[in-house]
């Protein structure tokens, strides 16, 4: 009776204990890093795109969080260094314990993350690298994107410029990674589609006056020009060729910086310019997340940006879900290859990301859209 | 041979302005040094501080460019004397090492970058072309309006500081002091005061430069920088201490920049400015214009 008795009180305790303890685990925070450029040439993009990514976490912990696990977000600043984001990196796994990480801006420091997520078996998604140094070719991936390779955007410009009867083309683009790296590409790419690129020019960023380049890609009777710089570059270009008289068929190589140059430019500057984009402008969920955003900030950026951040930041949050162990990191890279019905926000509408061997990107070259610039607006080339 | 020639009076027009604006800031610098025998590496921020005034004035208030331009000077002038008062002159009657006045000058304007980065969140500052995107047309040349207007304004700037320091009391009294700052006061030169004028009127002079400048390349809390860097290797390839050499020093570097990127490359133009640079310090370390405009008695 007495050893009974002795049991039946041991039960007793041990229930509460173990409840409790399953209490415990289930309320653990699931921790993730986040480091972006807040500093830095690029620090617009990530100071543009940090609150995309808080947002969601925000509202998916007001939800009850991960199997009512709330997520944990630690932030750093890259400064656009590849050597800080990795310092970065190995602080939120050392000691913050992070399980996943989200990563921003430049290809520079993309190509640093994906080397030390490859050696520390941590996964990584990107909304921005574009550099085609950043594909997994072969085997699975530690690290993901949401933005385009830079060759698809050049598979995208190639065929139009052909069918618009534009065989001699000239590159215009910045001296910074992004800039060779679309020269390289393209170089490589235009044969292929029946075009000659008869010129180049490169700019050194904050480049106050282009004249001369224009003079000089005028006089090699380039059709068109394929523009790869940044913002700054973007509207002293457009005010060169306007200055020499000067009126080519421009396409230009990033839809987001495209974007910030109409906004601190004249839009005639840019009239009947054409860029390609990876997001549907009349898609209701792109709509929505730059409403959300407004909302949130109170600033309003209709470009790829948010789109493409909102679809890394769930992309992530649904390859913990689908993992099956949100402590474990290779499960976690295992799970963003288990996402079939994603609904994402870049793409055309009804589009479904995925990742797969060999593609560690979203879109490809059918679901780009070409847009032509229009009084400072996007209008969609039929 | 007509396209040659057009060709290169283009390259020398862009190099002309590309270079009156390096000028601008090599002159902001001397001001300073010639005051105080102090650099001023907050210099650029200077600049910067000016384009986030009139940029701020213009978007939140709504005022023109007219209006919005002064007082954008104003304030370049009020960070000057901000600068003087809470970091030079405290630094200096401590008798400390000229290195760390300087220093502070680069603090302050870190710090100045910092606040108008955090507000704009490191975003563009567009300011508009003073006189709209169409070129002049003179002669079948195309003239970039932005870049005529930097080559006036910098003449008259130069005409100006010129006029200060030859024609009037308080001119002579800047330039006394820069000579010998102790005989100066001797002579009951407010020396301290002089001090001030100076880093007003680099203050002045900067932000003029960085709303001049703004037009052609939209500016960030982070691009007072370059400008600073540019305007300082200015000094030196003119002349260290003396603000006409300083000027034609910027406009050497940046006809040499315009031809080296017209015949050359256009990706390496900043390699050619330091080139340019060690070339100088090299064959003629105390730069190409040293006496110019200098009484012979005074040349060293």
């Amino acid at each position: 009776m007495n050893s009974i008795l002795l049991a039946i009180a041991i039960g007793l305790i041990c229930v509460p204990i173990f409840a409790g303890a399953q209490a415990k685990a289930a309320g653990k925070e699931i921790n993730i890093g986040f480091t972006t450029d807040f500093s830095g040439v690029t620090a617009s993009f990530g100071i543009q795109e940090s609150p995309v990514v808080e947002m969601i976490i925000k509202d998916l912990n007001a939800a009850g969080g991960i199997n009512g696990r709330p997520v944990k977000l630690f932030v750093q600043d890259n400064a656009a260094d590849p050597a800080k984001t990795v310092g970065n990196l190995k602080m939120f796994r050392e000691l913050n314990k992070c399980v996943a990480i989200i990563q921003g801006v430049t290809s520079s420091t993309g190509i640093a993350a994906k080397a030390w997520a490859e050696q520390n078996k941590v996964p990584i998604i990107a909304p921005d690298p574009a550099s085609d140094q950043l594909i997994q070719r072969e085997g699975k991936s530690w690290w993901f994107r949401t933005e385009v390779p830079i060759h698809i955007r050049m598979i995208t410009a190639l065929p139009r410029l052909k069918a618009l009867g534009y065989d001699k083309v000239a590159f215009e683009g910045s001296t910074l990674a992004w800039g060779t790296d679309c020269l390289k590409v393209l170089k490589e790419y235009a044969p292929k589609y029946g075009v000659t690129v008869v010129g180049e020019v490169l700019c050194e960023p904050k480049t106050k006056d282009l004249t001369i380049q224009a003079m000089r890609l005028r006089d090699t009777g380039a059709q068109a020009i394929v523009c790869a710089e940044y913002e700054a570059e973007g509207g002293v270009w457009a005010r060169a060729l306007k200055s020499i008289g000067w009126k080519p068929y421009v396409f230009h190589g990033s839809a987001t910086v495209f974007f910030s140059t109409l906004q601190t430019n004249p839009p005639e500057l840019f009239e009947d310019w054409e860029v390609a984009q990876q997001i549907d402008l009349t898609k209701p969920l792109v709509r929505q997340i730059w409403d959300k955003y407004q909302a949130y900030t109170g600033k309003r950026y209709e470009d790829e940006k948010g789109p493409r951040t909102w679809d890394a930041t769930n992309l992530l949050l649904e390859a913990i879900k689908a993992s099956g162990n949100p402590d474990d990191s290779e499960a976690i890279r295992e799970g963003f290859y288990k996402i079939k019905n994603y609904y994402a926000a870049v793409g055309p509408k009804g589009f479904i990301g995925s990742f797969e061997i060999g593609k560690n990107h979203l879109i490809t070259e059918k679901d780009m859209v070409m847009y032509v610039t229009k009084g400072g607006k996007f209008v969609l080339v039929k | 041979m007509e396209k040659l020639l057009k060709d290169f009076i283009s390259i020398i027009v862009v190099g002309l302005s590309l270079g009156s604006l390096f000028g601008l800031v090599g002159l902001a610098y001397t001001v300073i040094v010639n005051a105080s025998q102090l650099v001023n590496f907050g210099q650029g921020d200077f600049a910067m501080l000016g384009v986030a005034v009139c940029w701020f004035i213009m978007t939140v208030f709504g005022w023109p460019l007219w209006l919005a331009f002064p007082v954008a000077v104003i304030a370049g002038g009020l960070l000057g004397i901000a600068a003087e008062k809470v970091i030079v002159t405290p630094l200096l009657k401590k008798e400390v090492h000229p290195f760390y006045p300087i220093l502070g000058t680069m603090a302050i304007g870190t710090i100045v970058a910092g606040c108008v980065g955090i507000y704009t969140g490191f975003y563009w500052m567009p300011i508009k072309y003073f006189l709209g995107t169409e070129p002049w047309k003179i002669g079948g040349l195309s003239i970039d309006t932005q870049g005529a207007i930097i080559i006036i304004t910098t003449a008259i700037l130069v005409i100006a500081y010129w006029f200060l320091l030859n024609r009037t009391r308080l001119g002579t009294a800047l330039r006394a002091t820069g000579f010998n700052r102790e005989v100066s006061t001797l002579m009951g030169i407010q020396t301290s005061r002089m001090v001030r004028l100076s880093f007003v009127i680099s203050g002045v002079i900067a932000a003029i430069a960085g709303v001049l400048c703004a037009p052609m390349s939209a500016f960030t809390a982070l691009d007072g920088l370059p400008l600073a860097v540019n305007g300082f290797i200015a000094l030196i390839v003119g002349g260290w201490g003396n603000p006409y050499a300083a000027v034609l020093g910027g406009v050497t570097l940046g006809l040499i920049r315009a031809l080296f990127t017209g015949y050359f490359s256009s990706a390496h133009a900043e390699l050619a400015t330091f080139f340019v640079l060690i070339i100088v310090l090299t064959l003629k370390p105390n730069g190409i214009y040293a006496g110019f405009m200098v009484p012979k008695e005074m040349r060293r």
